[in-house]
């Protein structure tokens, strides 16, 4: 999990949703020539993620097991929903605008065919898109391409971007350690927890754990700026949440993810098969893999740790030999995904929509966890009402349910009434700020 | 995992050890590429790539896996029909890509006949009839009454509208005149889930997706599909040793047994003496 938030913190080039979450004030702090405690702390906090969530894999794998089959398709929807509103509430200014970009999203997401139907939807009979909008396609043209646009449209005032770094300020301070402790306990906790769940848990574990910290902040105005905690919280979670994601796996013998399908698979291919039994029945391939876990999250400090000055140099780099390298990668990076030009078209397009949404200051983040949720949204929604004969009664009867959609509510009356209060007794520097907060 | 081996019908690659006429010895003069239409670790990737591997070291040249997912299988199997059709170029077909595919999927290109010519069948996966042990039912015949008696309450789980755990389903629904809700999920593995969890009652399931659960009795298997019985699960009975009569007549025709073929693709007109190169060995 941590290589894709190198590239996100230096180059906003994030590829999975995860570290779109610490891109966004990961690059904040690069372009403020903060790289360095930038990717420091990412390190530090994932290392201590894996580490306490490979703890928890191996006490409690088993109960972990069991209360992840309690989660159901009702229980799933609710949960999404209270996921897709964290995701709302990390953008800066109003609420609505992050609620608009979670359903831009959604929408997305219902590219392709549908499960429940098997009817192709918003395909115009391309195969290409029958399997939905490739999300690292979206992803890396939301952010990687929009932000080349964006610089190369600034023409020369990006020169805080390319200046060279001292080596001294690699280092985080201890201020910036500090403020990340707390931050990575939190969204380490979130993390583990999340990742039990197979599908959904890591994407919704890293925004959850940015838009708790952005709410229990005494500075939520810093977020999206370079703020500490909005790097370490997510970090901390998403690696939390794959080493966590390993429990369905290997306890029930599902795979959560197209990763775990391979894992399931590769240990298919050496004669093993995981399981219920797996733990009593291999003990020494279950303790080797928690080894081996531990062996990673080390290699992962050892290995980044010190080149984390030699990230910085790529910086340094005079930007107009740097961006055709940038674009030059995404176009290799995203044909080599399916080897099909259609994607490079695509990428194409969904950079510039990017730009304008930059120009338009809309925060691309909530739209790709709306796009990677909406399929599971609307599958589990489907599913219960399947399952209930058509009675949405399901979603409150059943106590976890119940409890998510109740969490919701509180979160959305929180930043409602929040908003309201504070709306007529903001001070106001410029005058041209009046009115934009309007809820 | 056992199951692969033991379907893996060594026949069909077995034959490429056999000493190769002299016209046709120097036909693999380099690397063959093997088109596989679904993700890396599916069923259908592990399958290939046990092939692949026994292939290679049968050829002499390397077979290289080239997984090309997406829409059922129908996007990798309309890629491989655009390939040379110089042999160099196979591909593994499914039931989902040559048969349901073509039927279900609006906008494929292919003739899953026309365009293809079949090299041998690599292996076969037994569907089983597996519920939640809560159910509180221990046989087929338990089951049936228990559906009959309540039409429509019980739920079935299926990898998703149109699939072929779906189909075999709806086919023993069909043979038994029962009536049961119909919940789709996204794959084998999430249907696998919910029927531990109770979600869905009742799941036609491919064996690999259930055997480990079966084997721990986090749920319980009635009967296997095949018409003889699975050596993974031997004390599990076959459909008409569970009284299912009808259900056998239809299994011959291919329902119950869902190959994964070797397929060569061949625009027309097709070149048979390639054809006739990766076939001959099979004498």
């Amino acid at each position: 999990m941590y290589g894709g938030s190198t590239v996100a913190i230096l180059l906003n080039l994030p590829g999975t949703a995860a570290s779109a979450v610490v891109a966004l004030d990961g690059h904040a702090m690069a372009k403020q020539g903060r790289a360095g405690p930038a990717l420091v702390i990412t390190t530090l906090s994932s290392f201590f993620g894996g580490c306490v969530a490979i703890v928890i894999v191996s006490a409690f794998a088993p109960p972990l097991a069991q209360f992840a089959l309690r989660f159901q398709s009702p229980e799933y929807f609710s949960l999404m929903v209270m996921g897709l509103l964290a995701a709302a509430i990390l953008v800066q200014g109003p609420l609505l605008k992050g609620i608009g970009m979670v359903l831009l999203g959604l929408l997305l997401g219902v590219v392709g065919l549908d499960s429940i139907s098997g009817m192709p939807r918003y395909t115009f009979g391309n195969l290409h898109l029958f399997d939905g909008i490739s999300f690292v396609v979206v992803v890396i043209g939301l952010f990687g391409l929009a932000e080349v646009i964006h610089n190369l449209s600034l023409s020369g005032r990006n020169q805080a971007f390319t200046k060279p770094v001292p080596w001294r300020e690699l280092i985080p301070t201890k201020q910036d350690m500090a403020a990340s402790s707390l931050p990575t306990l939190r969204g380490t906790a979130l993390g583990s927890f999340l990742g039990v769940l197979p599908g959904a848990g890591p994407a919704i574990a890293s925004f959850a754990a940015y838009a708790v910290e952005k709410r229990v902040t005494k500075h939520p105005e810093q977020f999206g700026k370079g703020a500490i905690a909005g790097i370490s919280a997510p970090e901390g979670a998403n690696n939390a949440a794959a080493q966590t994601a390993f429990v369905p796996t290997l306890t029930l013998g599902v795979p959560g993810d197209a990763i775990m399908a391979l894992m399931l698979g590769a240990l298919m291919v050496h004669g093993l098969t995981p399981g219920p039994q797996i733990i009593q029945n291999n003990p020494e391939f279950f303790w080797g893999l928690i080894a081996s876990f531990w062996l990673g999250n080390l290699l992962l400090l050892i290995l980044n740790l010190p080149v984390v000055g030699l990230w910085i140099r790529l910086l340094a780099i005079p930007y107009r030999i740097l961006f055709p390298t940038i674009l030059a990668f995404i176009a290799i990076g995203i044909y080599s995904l399916h080897r099909d030009p259609f994607d490079v078209y695509l990428v194409m397009i969904t950079g510039f929509v990017g730009f304008v949404f930059i120009k338009l200051r809309m925060e691309a983040a909530p739209l790709l966890l709306g796009l990677i949720l909406s399929p599971m949204v609307e599958n589990n929604l489907l599913r219960s009402m399947l399952i209930s004969r058509g009675d949405p009664m399901i979603f409150v009867e059943r106590p976890i349910s119940a409890a998510f959609l109740a969490a919701t509510l509180v979160i959305l009356a929180v930043v409602v009434a929040g908003s309201i209060r504070r709306w007529p007794r903001r001070p106001t520097p410029t005058p041209t700020n009046q009115g934009r907060n309007h809820p | 995992m056992t199951l692969l081996r033991t379907t893996l019908m060594a026949a069909a690659i077995g034959a490429f050890a056999l000493p190769t006429a002299p016209a046709l010895a120097e036909f693999p003069e380099r690397e063959i590429t093997m088109i596989v239409p679904f993700g890396a670790g599916g069923s259908t990737d592990i399958v290939g790539r046990i092939a692949a591997q026994a292939l290679a070291e049968r050829l002499g040249v390397p077979v290289v896996v080239d997984n090309r997912g997406g829409a059922g299988g129908t996007v990798g199997t309309q890629a491989a029909s655009q390939a040379t059709a110089d042999g160099y170029t196979i591909t593994v077909a499914t039931t989902s890509t040559h048969v349901v595919g073509p039927l279900t999927v609006a906008g494929v290109r292919y003739d899953p006949l026309g365009d293809f010519a079949p090299i041998g069948m690599i292996a076969e996966t037994p569907y089983v009839m597996a519920v939640n042990p809560n159910l509180g039912v221990s046989s087929l015949a338990d089951l049936i009454a228990l559906a009959q008696a309540e039409p429509g309450e019980l739920n079935y789980g299926s990898a998703g509208q149109g699939s072929t755990t779906h189909l075999v389903s709806l086919m023993f629904l069909a043979a038994t005149d029962t009536e049961m809700e119909h919940i789709p999920y996204g794959s084998n593995a999430e249907a696998t889930t919910a029927l531990m969890g109770n979600e869905v009652q009742v799941l036609f399931g491919s064996m690999p997706a259930v055997l480990a659960q079966i084997q721990a009795g986090s749920i319980e298997a009635l009967a296997v599909g095949t018409t003889e019985r699975a050596a993974e699960l031997p004390d599990v009975p076959t459909m008409q040793e569970a009284g299912v009569e009808g259900f056998r007549a239809t299994l011959w025709l291919g329902l119950e047994r869902f190959p994964k073929c070797l397929t060569i693709p061949h625009p027309r007109p097709a070149p048979q003496g390639i054809v006739h190169s990766w076939v001959a060995g099979r004498g």
